[in-house]
């Protein structure tokens, strides 16, 4: 090689160093915790603790049906234990999501420590229940301080069935960060709103970020559909927000928009309904609910929602869990032949169904 | 790096000349000399070693590699079985899952049952071939003749504890089934739960049903029985079947069992011959084995036969009491749950090769596993 281009090339090395340096891949898991650690933030959360709505809300309608006094010791057992939950820090501005399930309840206080052990009032700006993400604020000056990683979202393509996950948590001891690995079992439940991962989650590191060997998020570990909510024992079936999920919500969340329930349309599904036919077979619209109100009835064949033909009746059910309460659906409905158009409002789902 | 590189080849050189180096014709100090330099390369090897610093994500993203290749290979074989899972393990359709998982309610009056197969949903009508409750496997056959998606039977001895496993199955029915309160498996919804973990320990004696099982710690829950357990080269070495629990909290403890699959392959040609019938466990019956502690202790030499009864298939093959059983079917035999884990597992009719000391020689006995007797 000739000494000329010698200074040429070893600037062309040193940019790419440079460019790769920034993209390098991490060495370590220890390297990955070390990296994210900052973003990770534990959550006191002060509740009275005789407070039923301290437990899930699925969990007291089931408590319902059973005799006051082993009411009373289920209760005592499922409860809360003590001591913090995990949340992540999502922006200098203070913002931090984390399950709601978390700060569900009549709250008293809630605490936020930063990785560096500033502890900080924070208040709740809005929960989805269904979705399983609150937003939690806190001041932003404490926060400027800290050495943030950059926040990658992971993309749909890495949700591959087998690819490691890292559980993030800040608990029960503020001043660490803890760490629980497992792979993707499943990459998309609830229509590729939630993923499933065997990775340990407890009451504790739930509200924490799910990583990839990257240190791109693939979202938040959240309560949504543990089997037995009894906290402290994993049962290697876990559930993580997705990051497309998380995305999709964080502006309605930043408005300030709280979800308590899905979307409710009030049909109920004909049981001869057959694959051949196309459309939702409905076999009842239920007096006082949003379809029976817009004027659907039995035997209608509701073949468009909001502008989207419809398969069949569990076709149906995805479009309307798509939509929130509230939401105007114009529907186009078969009945007798004659092809009909309504407008519904869906609404919460009634306690009593 | 290329200090270390050179310094490991130079005593690579040492080593290989130590002999002539260190022979009697040389001085004393030259052999000590040796000696150093032997210890030295030793070192270094060590050291030259692929790394293996804790949570090394090169490691962890091979692993990942692997994993996911598997996953993407296995989970079309899987299917989903009543209220547990089960694996294709040949291409015109064979299908096993556990014993356990054909409850009475899920077969017609053909001695049929309609699966379903992972991700596509399809549903598939199933004939039962046979079923051995003793080691808790039952085979079906799909009946459409394929060519369907299957996964390779491998040797489940072959593991060791610590070998990573992955775990295939429909725990909790999170696919394919809206029955569950807590998460609706939604439809359009047929992926299965993998878990990933590793072998625990093998040949675990777990009676009544898994006396020769894998114990691993990859995620089990209820629903995964019948789905298989892979290695990471994506062979199956075990039918996931049972887990450990307390209390009535029927969930995941991190020790679960896995039928191993030489078990599986041992029950296979019956099964495919039972027409729907059961396939009895072969049984040496008659043998009574005290449980001593010393037969559990590391190095123990093998287990005692502490009576025969008579009439029994122990006394007609001439076992007598005090005997120390050595090897079964040429396996190592040294605690009473082994030798129980080894005369439980294969079908009647299977060679039985008992080695044994009595008194100060050593026998060897070549019989077969019997018909359990006829309960009147």
């Amino acid at each position: 090689m000739r000494p000329a281009f010698l200074p040429l090339l070893a600037f062309f090395s040193a940019t790419s160093f440079l460019l790769y340096a920034d993209d390098a891949p991490l060495d370590s898991v220890q390297d990955l915790v070390g990296l994210m650690g900052p973003r990770v933030v534990s959550i006191h959360v002060e509740r009275e603790s005789t407070d039923d709505t301290a437990l899930h809300p699925r969990f007291i309608e089931q408590l319902k049906e059973l005799p006051p006094t082993e009411r009373e010791n289920l209760k005592s057992y499922f409860r809360r234990p003590g001591g913090p939950v995990t949340g992540l820090l999502i922006d200098d501005d203070g913002h931090i999501l984390t399950s709601s399930y978390n700060v569900e309840g009549s709250l008293e206080s809630l605490t936020v420590v930063l990785s560096n052990g500033d502890k900080l009032d924070a208040r709740v700006v809005a929960s989805d229940r269904v979705a399983d993400l609150a937003l939690v604020k806190v001041d932003k000056k404490p926060v400027a301080s800290l050495q943030l990683p950059e926040l990658r979202w992971a993309q749909n393509e890495d949700f591959q069935t087998g690819s490691l996950v890292f559980s993030l948590g800040r608990s029960p001891d503020p001043s660490s960060t803890t760490v629980t690995m497992g792979i993707i079992s499943a990459p998309a439940r609830q229509y590729g709103r939630i993923f499933q991962t065997d990775a340990a989650l407890n009451y504790g590191n739930i509200g924490g970020p799910l990583v990839n060997v990257d240190g791109h998020i693939l979202g938040i570990a959240g309560f949504v559909g543990h089997r037995y909510p009894i906290w402290g024992l994993n049962s290697g079936i876990g559930f993580g927000i997705r990051a497309n999920t998380v995305l999709e919500i964080l502006p309605r969340l930043k408005n300030g928009r709280s979800i308590t329930s899905p979307a409710f349309l009030g049909v109920r599904a004909s049981s001869d309904e057959n694959s051949n036919k196309v459309g939702a077979h409905i076999a009842q619209a239920i007096d006082g609910l949003p379809a029976a109100s817009a004027g659907l009835r039995a035997n209608d064949i509701i073949v468009e929602f909001g502008g989207q033909s419809v398969r069949d009746f569990e076709h149906l059910r995805q479009l309307i869990f798509d939509r929130l309460p509230g939401d105007r659906v114009p529907v186009k409905v078969k009945r007798e032949g004659a092809l009909k158009e309504f407008v519904v409002s869906l609404s919460e789902r009634p306690q009593d169904l | 790096m290329n200090y270390r590189a050179s310094g490991y080849q130079k005593s690579e050189i040492s080593l290989a000349t130590g002999r002539a180096v260190g022979g009697k014709n040389q001085p004393r100090w030259m052999r000590l000399l040796t000696f150093a330099v032997l210890a030295v390369s030793l070192d270094l090897n060590g050291l030259n070693a692929a790394p293996t610093r804790p949570g090394d994500l090169t490691q962890l993203r091979e692993l990942q590699a692997a994993v996911t290749r598997v996953c993407h290979e296995a989970i079309p074989a899987v299917v989903f079985v009543g209220n547990g899972s089960g694996v294709i393990i040949s291409a015109d359709g064979l299908v096993l899952t556990n014993d356990h998982v054909m409850e009475p309610g899920i077969l017609d009056e053909k001695n049929r049952t309609t699966i379903v197969l992972s991700i596509s949903g399809t549903r598939k009508s199933c004939l039962l071939l046979g079923r051995c409750p003793g080691g808790d496997l039952a085979l079906l056959k799909i009946e459409d003749p394929g060519p369907h998606p299957y996964l390779k039977v491998g040797d489940s001895g072959s593991l060791r504890a610590g070998q990573q496993v992955i775990a295939i199955g429909n725990p909790f029915l999170l696919a394919s089934n809206s029955a569950n309160p807590w998460i609706h498996g939604l439809a359009g919804d047929f992926h299965p739960s993998v878990s990933l973990g590793v072998v625990s320990a093998t040949h675990r004696f777990a009676p009544p049903k898994y006396p020769d099982a894998i114990q691993v710690d990859a995620a089990l829950n209820p629903g995964n029985s019948g789905g298989p357990l892979l290695t990471l080269d994506g062979k199956i070495v075990g039918i996931n079947g049972k887990i450990e629990t307390r209390m009535s909290l029927n969930i995941n403890s991190g020790v679960g069992y896995a039928v191993p699959s030489n078990i599986a392959k041992r029950f296979l040609e019956p099964l495919k011959a039972a027409a729907g019938g059961e396939v009895p466990s072969g049984v040496l019956s008659g043998l009574e084995i005290r449980v001593l502690n010393e037969n559990s202790a590391p190095g123990a030499q093998g287990v005692t036969i502490a009576g025969i009864q008579t009439e029994s298939d122990a006394s007609r093959i001439g076992l007598l009491p005090g005997d120390l059983i050595l090897k079964v079917n040429d396996f190592t035999v040294r605690t009473a749950g082994r030798l129980q884990g080894i005369l439980r597992t294969y079908p009647v009719g299977a060679p039985l090769k008992i080695e044994l000391r009595r008194g100060g020689s050593e026998l060897c006995i070549i019989t077969e596993f019997r018909s359990p007797p006829q309960k009147k």
